[in-house]
C-alpha cells in the first residue's frame, strides 16, 4: 500500500513544481500605443517597439494615432466644422452639436456623440438603430 | 442598511424561537421515514436512480429540511412531470470540477459557460435560450431562488462555489410551475452540503497552473438534536489572461428537530468575488495574431459581496399532509469599474492607450484616461409556504402540491465616471432605485390514474408589481438630480399538464405547459417613470420523452421538444448595436430539437467489483427567428449540436478517474447569422470546438488521503466562446491541477458514544 501512495505523492509534487507558474505577457504588441507626457506637458504617443519589449519614445506631434490630422486648435475647429455637432458624429469642442436639436450624449463605450432625445424608435432617424429607453437617446451606429 | 437590519433581525427571531423549540423537542425522529411513507403509487415498479452505484457508499444520512426539485428517493425522477436530471454527489467529486458550469454541461440541451478564473458568473442556456448571466433558467440553491433579483434583474452575477455542493437537480419540462417565476426553460436547483449525523471533518487543497490555488475546510457534527456543517472556501489565481482574481466563501447549516413531526434547518452563507473583469474583448486581428494576449483592460475590476441567510421548516402535519416553509434574505452588492474605450476615436481626446491596429478603421480600440463605475445593491426577502397532501379518491391516488410565494425585491444603482482607469469614486452621473413585490401561487395533483400512468396538471400564478425612482439622469454631457416615479405590474397564469405511462424498465413522459418570465425593470417603466406596457415573455412548451433501462447496467432517455415564443427577449447581438449588454426583442421564434442521454455500467454487465461507467449525452436544438428579415436564421448563441461523453473508473484499490470530453457545434453571434467576421470581432460564425478533461486520483483508505491530478482542456486547444459583449472571448487554456484532499469520519461506536 505504500509503494502507491509514494509514488502519488512524488509525481503530484514534481507535477506541481513544475506548473505552478503564469505565462509572461509582452508588455505590448507591435502597432499599438500608450499615452505619454511630452516635455511641454502635451499629450504625447509612444508606439510599442518592433521586438514587442517596450515602447518607443514619446512623439509630441499633437497627433493621435489612426486619426487623420493633428489636434491643433485650428485643426479642431475644422474637424467640428466639417463633422462635428452633425446627427451620430462625435461632438463637437465643449461639447457642442451643430444642429440645435441634437443633444452631446456620452455614450459609455462610444464617447461623446451627438444624438437626439426619443421615446420610440421612429423617433431615430438613420442610421440610428433605433432609440434606447433607459437613456432617452437615439442610439449610434 | 435598514433593510438588511429588519432582514438580520426576521431571521434571527425565527432562528430563536426555533432554537427554543428544538430543545423543548423529543428525540430527534428519521426523517427518512417520513419520505418513505409519503410515497407516490405509480409507477410502483420504478427504475433505478440515475446515479450509478458505489461499492463503498456510506449509509446515507437522514434527509434534510430542504425543498427539492426532483426529491430524494431513488424514483424521484420518474415522478417529475417532464424531464429531468440529477447530478449526484459522486458525479461531481470524480470530476473535481473548477465550477459549475463543468458539471451542467453534462445535462442534456444544457450549455454553460463560467466566467473569469473564479468562476465569478455564470451564462447558463437550455434549448436555444440567450445564455447571458443565466436569466431566462429559474436558479435555486436548496430550493430558494439565487440571483440577484429573482424577479426584475434575474442575472447570475454570483455562481456558487460547485464545493459546496452535493448534487445538481435539472428539470425542463412542466414541472418548472412548482417554482418560477420563470418557468421557460428550465429550473436548476443546487444542493448544498448536509449536516451529518457524526463528527466529519474534510480539508482539501488544489494548486496548479496560472497559479491557481484553492483551500477549503469544513466540519460537521451532531450535537444532542442538533447537527450543523460549516465550510469555508478559498481560492485565488492569475486566471488565463492575467486578469487576477480571488475569492472566499463560507457556508453553514443548521439541523435540529422543531418537534416529533417538524424539523428545521438554518443556513447562512457569505460570498466575496474580487475580480479583474473586462467587458471588451479581442478584435479580430489581435485574435489571429495572439489568441492568447493578456486582457485588454487590465485596470477593470469587480468586488461583489453577497450575504444569505435562510431557514427551512418542514411539519408532518398528518401521515398525509407536510408542509414546508422557506423563510430567506440576501444580499448582493456589486461595484465594477470598467475603463471607458472607444472604438471611434476623436482628434480632441486624450488617450490612455491604444490596442489593436489603429490604421484599419476599427481595428484599434482607444481606452480614455478614465472609467466608468458601476454600482448595484440589491436585496431581496422572501416566505414560500409549500403544502403536500396526499388523498385517494376510489383506485385513483391524488398528491397535491399547492403554496405560494411573498417576495421582495429591491436595487439601487448608481453609474458614475472616474478620473482614472482605477477610480471606484468617481461622480454621479445616474441614479435610480427599483423595487418589486411579487406574490404568487401555484396547485398541482399528481393523480395516480393506474399502476402504470401518472397524470400531473397544474396552475401557477405570478403578479409582480415594479416601482422605479429615477433621482439622476443623464442630460447631454451633464448629469441633473430628478424626482421621477413610476410603477407598473404584470401578471402570468401558467398552466401546464404532464404524463407517465410505463414501467421501470421503460416508460414515457409528455408534457405541455406555458413558459413566463417577467419583464425586466429598466423594460417595464421609461427612464421617465412611464409604464412601458411590456409584456411578459411568454412560450408555449411540449415536450416527449422515454426513459429505458432494459437491463441492470443500461439505461437513456430520449426527449423531444418544441417551444413557440411570441417574443423572445435576447442579448442586442447585431451589427448596429451599441451596447451589446442590453436586450433587444426578438420577436416570434421556434425551437425544436432532441435530447438523448445514455449511461453503461461496464463493470456491473461484467460483474466486476468496480465501477466502470460510459455515459453519452447528445442534444440537437434548433432555435430559429419565425419571422421578419431574419426569419429562419438561427438565434444568436444557440448551437445546433452540442454532444459530451465521459468515462468512470472506481478500483478497490483507490485509484479512479475519469476522462470527459465535450463538443459544441458552430454558432452565429448575431441574428443576421453573419458568417464572415468583422474587424471588431463582434460579429461572425463562431466555429465548432472540442475539449477533453482528464482526471486520475488515488484514495489511501486507511488514512484518509486522496490524492488528485486534474488536467483540463488537455490538447491545449485555442477556441472562441463568446464574440460579446465586445469582442472575442476565448475558453479555459490547458491547465494542470494537483490537489491533496483529507476526509475524517467519526466511527459509528465512536459516535454513539458520543
Amino acid at each position: 500500500m505504500r509503494g502507491p501512495l509514494v509514488l502519488a505523492m512524488t509525481s503530484s509534487l514534481v507535477v506541481l513544481v513544475v506548473l505552478a507558474c503564469s505565462p509572461s505577457y509582452a508588455p505590448c504588441y507591435r502597432g499599438e500605443y500608450q499615452g505619454c507626457r511630452c516635455a511641454s506637458g502635451a499629450h504625447g504617443y509612444q508606439a510599442c517597439n518592433v521586438t514587442e519589449e517596450g515602447f518607443q519614445s514619446c512623439v509630441c506631434d499633437g497627433t493621435t494615432p489612426g486619426v487623420d490630422g493633428g489636434r491643433e486648435a485650428s485643426d479642431v475647429d475644422a474637424h467640428d466644422a466639417s463633422t462635428g455637432g452633425a446627427f451620430l458624429a462625435p461632438c463637437g469642442a465643449n461639447g457642442a452639436c451643430s444642429e440645435a436639436s441634437n443633444v452631446c450624449f456620452a455614450f459609455p463605450s462610444k464617447g461623446q456623440i451627438c444624438t437626439k432625445k426619443c421615446t420610440t424608435a421612429s423617433d431615430c432617424p438613420a442610421p440610428s438603430p433605433g432609440c434606447t429607453p433607459s437613456n432617452g437617446v437615439c442610439r449610434a451606429p | 442598511m435598514k433593510k438588511r437590519l429588519s432582514l438580520a433581525l426576521v431571521l434571527s427571531s425565527s432562528l430563536v424561537a426555533s432554537l427554543s423549540r428544538a430543545q423543548e423537542a423529543a428525540p430527534p425522529s428519521d426523517a427518512s421515514a417520513s419520505d418513505a411513507s409519503a410515497s407516490d403509487a405509480p409507477p410502483s415498479d420504478a427504475p433505478p436512480s440515475d446515479a450509478p452505484p458505489h461499492a463503498d457508499q456510506a449509509p446515507a444520512p437522514r434527509e434534510p429540511a430542504e425543498v427539492r426539485v426532483i426529491g430524494a428517493k431513488a424514483d424521484s425522477l420518474q415522478r417529475v412531470p417532464g424531464s429531468g436530471t440529477l447530478v449526484s454527489k459522486k458525479d461531481i467529486e470524480r470530476a473535481a470540477p473548477l465550477d459549475l458550469a463543468e458539471m451542467l454541461r453534462r445535462v442534456p440541451g444544457v450549455q454553460a459557460r463560467q466566467e473569469y478564473g473564479g468562476g465569478g458568473r455564470l451564462d447558463i442556456s437550455i434549448r436555444g435560450l440567450d445564455a447571458g448571466r443565466s436569466r431566462r433558467i429559474l436558479m435555486l440553491e436548496d430550493g430558494i431562488p439565487i440571483s440577484i433579483n429573482p424577479y426584475s434583474e434575474p442575472d447570475m452575477y454570483y455562481a456558487p462555489a460547485v464545493e459546496r455542493m452535493r448534487g445538481i437537480e435539472v428539470v425542463k419540462g412542466s414541472g418548472n410551475i412548482l417554482f418560477g417565476p420563470q418557468t421557460l426553460a428550465g429550473t436548476i436547483n443546487f444542493l448544498t452540503l448536509t449536516p451529518p449525523d457524526h463528527r466529519t471533518i474534510a480539508a482539501d487543497v488544489d494548486a496548479g497552473s496560472y497559479r491557481y490555488a484553492r483551500g477549503l475546510v469544513s466540519y460537521g457534527d451532531a450535537y444532542g438534536g442538533v447537527r450543523y456543517v460549516v465550510q469555508v472556501l478559498h481560492r485565488r489565481g492569475d486566471g488565463f489572461r492575467d486578469q487576477g482574481f480571488q475569492s472566499t466563501n463560507g457556508l453553514a447549516k443548521i439541523a435540529f428537530d422543531t418537534g416529533a413531526d417538524g424539523e428545521a434547518m438554518v443556513k447562512l452563507g457569505f460570498h466575496r468575488d474580487e475580480s479583474g473583469s473586462e467587458d471588451v474583448g479581442l478584435t479580430r486581428n489581435m485574435y489571429r495574431d495572439e489568441p492568447r494576449r493578456a486582457t485588454l483592460s487590465p485596470s477593470s475590476h469587480l468586488v461583489l459581496d453577497r450575504y444569505d441567510a435562510s431557514l427551512t421548516h418542514e411539519q408532518r402535519i398528518s401521515s398525509s399532509t407536510k408542509l414546508k416553509t422557506l423563510l430567506y434574505g440576501y444580499t448582493t452588492d456589486r461595484i465594477w469599474r470598467r475603463q471607458t474605450y472607444s472604438r471611434s476615436p476623436s482628434a480632441i481626446e486624450d488617450y490612455d492607450r491604444i490596442v489593436g491596429d489603429p490604421t484599419v478603421p476599427g481595428g484599434a480600440i482607444y481606452f480614455s484616461h478614465g472609467d466608468r463605475i458601476l454600482d448595484r445593491a440589491y436585496a431581496v426577502v422572501g416566505v414560500e409556504p409549500r403544502f403536500e397532501h396526499r388523498l385517494k379518491t376510489g383506485d385513483v391516488g391524488h398528491t397535491f402540491e399547492f403554496g405560494g410565494r411573498l417576495l421582495r425585491e429591491s436595487a439601487h444603482y448608481q453609474d458614475r465616471k472616474g478620473d482614472y482607469p482605477e477610480s471606484y469614486s468617481g461622480a454621479a452621473q445616474s441614479e435610480e432605485k427599483h423595487a418589486g413585490l411579487a406574490v404568487a401561487g401555484y396547485v398541482q395533483d399528481r393523480i395516480a390514474l393506474r399502476d402504470d400512468l401518472l397524470l400531473t396538471p397544474g396552475v401557477r400564478v405570478e403578479h409582480l408589481t415594479v416601482k422605479r425612482t429615477i433621482l439622476r439622469r443623464q442630460n447631454g454631457t451633464t448629469s441633473e438630480d430628478v424626482f421621477l416615479e413610476g410603477g407598473d405590474d404584470v401578471t402570468g397564469v401558467i398552466p401546464g399538464v404532464g404524463a407517465i405511462y410505463g414501467t421501470k424498465k421503460a416508460h414515457v413522459f409528455g408534457g405541455l405547459h406555458l413558459g413566463f418570465a417577467p419583464p425586466r425593470f429598466a423594460s417595464s417603466v421609461s427612464v421617465a417613470g412611464v409604464p412601458q406596457g411590456v409584456k411578459a415573455e411568454k412560450s408555449l412548451d411540449y415536450e416527449l420523452g422515454t426513459r429505458v433501462a432494459p437491463v441492470a447496467w443500461l439505461h437513456g432517455e430520449l426527449t423531444g421538444f418544441l417551444s413557440t415564443y411570441s417574443n423572445q427577449v435576447i442579448a442586442n447581438t447585431s451589427a448596429e448595436a451599441t451596447d451589446a449588454t442590453a436586450l433587444s426583442d426578438a420577436g416570434a421564434t421556434t425551437i425544436y430539437g432532441l435530447e438523448t442521454g445514455t449511461t453503461a455500467m461496464l463493470a456491473k454487465l461484467v460483474k466486476a467489483d468496480a465501477v466502470v461507467d460510459v455515459g453519452v449525452r447528445y442534444t440537437y436544438s434548433r432555435a430559429t427567428f419565425r419571422y421578419g428579415k431574419n426569419a429562419g436564421n438561427l438565434l444568436p448563441y444557440a448551437p445546433e449540436h452540442s454532444l459530451n461523453a465521459n468515462v468512470d473508473v472506481e478500483l478497490r484499490s483507490g485509484w479512479g478517474g475519469q476522462v470527459a470530453c465535450r463538443y459544441v457545434g458552430p454558432q452565429f453571434s448575431d441574428e443576421a447569422n453573419t458568417a464572415a467576421e468583422d474587424i471588431t470581432g463582434r460579429i461572425g460564425r463562431i466555429d465548432g470546438y472540442g475539449v477533453a478533461d482528464a482526471t486520475v486520483h488515488y484514495h489511501h483508505r486507511p488514512s484518509g488521503l486522496t490524492f488528485r491530478l486534474t488536467g483540463k482542456n488537455l490538447f491545449d486547444h485555442d477556441f472562441i466562446v463568446a464574440r460579446r459583449p465586445e469582442g472575442i472571448f476565448t475558453g479555459g487554456y490547458q491547465q494542470f491541477l494537483f490537489g491533496l484532499r483529507w476526509d475524517y469520519e467519526a466511527r459509528p461506536a465512536e459516535a454513539a458514544a458520543r
